[in-house]
């Protein structure tokens, strides 16, 4: 069965820019699905499990840490692997991310190859 | 200081339209787009080790060129909540590179959700810092104000974070 995956991000734009950079990172999904703050995503995968997620950090309504935390203690989907896709990367935020849970991070802007060396290994 | 603010905002600038649209952006002498009912402007707050806010001026053309390329759209179906989603998030992304470039290395920072100006709070202020550039043959310009110093560890510096150097 193919893989799913899961794109959290307010920006419509960076939404497109993840897809854009999976394709040419030649990471096969064959199911892209979308949200826009991490409440969405919640509800998103606990009716559709998927394989990965990658998610922004600040976002309004329910930022990415809130939605690490809030998935952590779902026993249903907390073993999905997360990365965060951020301009904020400093160590406290990535720290706390790594702490609630996410599988990695990469920061904005991104090229194909980050994309490949971090999500490629989780899937 | 100035020079490594400059350096700063010119990596920035250049990696995200780089990697966001595949274009060139590079330094221009040319002056800031010309603000009529075609341009297009975004700001960001910056919270935290510095406060100020960082604004983005670009026309319309130019940010229809980068909306093509994202979505893969002809140019003329890019709508205007395409083009200010794209003005937003090349703002937004511009922003985190430039402050990881000028603090020291895992300094974090927070930064606060970009938004659409509306067209009277385009025109540049005097105590503002501007960078021109120019992407595909359209300028535009980066203006940062800056309201405090970073507060950092004792024994660490910024890149350069100083509006009177």
């Amino acid at each position: 069965m193919g893989k799913k995956v899961l794109i959290v991000d307010d920006s419509n734009t960076m939404r497109k820019i993840v897809t854009r950079a999976l394709r040419q990172a030649g990471l096969d999904f064959e199911e892209i699905l979308e949200a826009t703050d991490g409440q969405e995503a919640l509800d998103k995968i606990r009716e559709n499990p998927v394989d990965i997620v990658l998610s922004d950090i600040n976002m309004p309504n329910m930022d990415g840490l809130t939605f690490l935390r809030e998935k952590g203690a779902d026993g249903a989907i907390k073993d999905i692997p997360v990365v965060m896709i951020t301009t904020e990367a400093g160590d406290d935020v990535i720290g706390e991310a790594r702490s609630l849970g996410a599988a990695g991070s990469i920061k904005k802007p991104f090229t194909p190859d980050q994309i490949d060396e971090t999500v490629g290994a989780l899937i | 200081m100035v020079a490594a603010m400059d350096r700063a905002m010119l990596n920035a600038v250049a990696d995200t339209f780089e990697n966001l649209a595949f274009m060139e952006a590079l330094p221009a002498s040319g002056g800031r787009p010309e603000t009529d009912n075609e341009t297009l402007s975004a700001a960001l707050l910056l919270h935290e080790p510095l406060q100020g806010e960082i604004r983005i001026a670009f026309s319309r053309r130019l940010m229809t060129a980068v909306a093509s390329t994202v979505f893969g759209l002809p140019e003329q179906d890019c709508t205007d909540t395409t083009l200010r989603d794209v003005s937003a998030e090349v703002l937004n992304t511009i922003s985190g590179r430039f402050l990881s470039e000028m603090l020291p290395e895992h300094q974090a920072f927070r930064i606060g959700l970009p938004e659409i100006l509306p067209p009277d709070l385009v025109e540049k202020a005097e105590d503002w810092r501007e960078w021109n550039f120019e992407a595909d043959g359209h300028p535009f310009a980066v203006s940062l104000l800056e309201l405090s110093q970073p507060d950092l560890p004792e024994g660490q510096e910024a890149a350069g974070c100083c509006s009177t150097c």
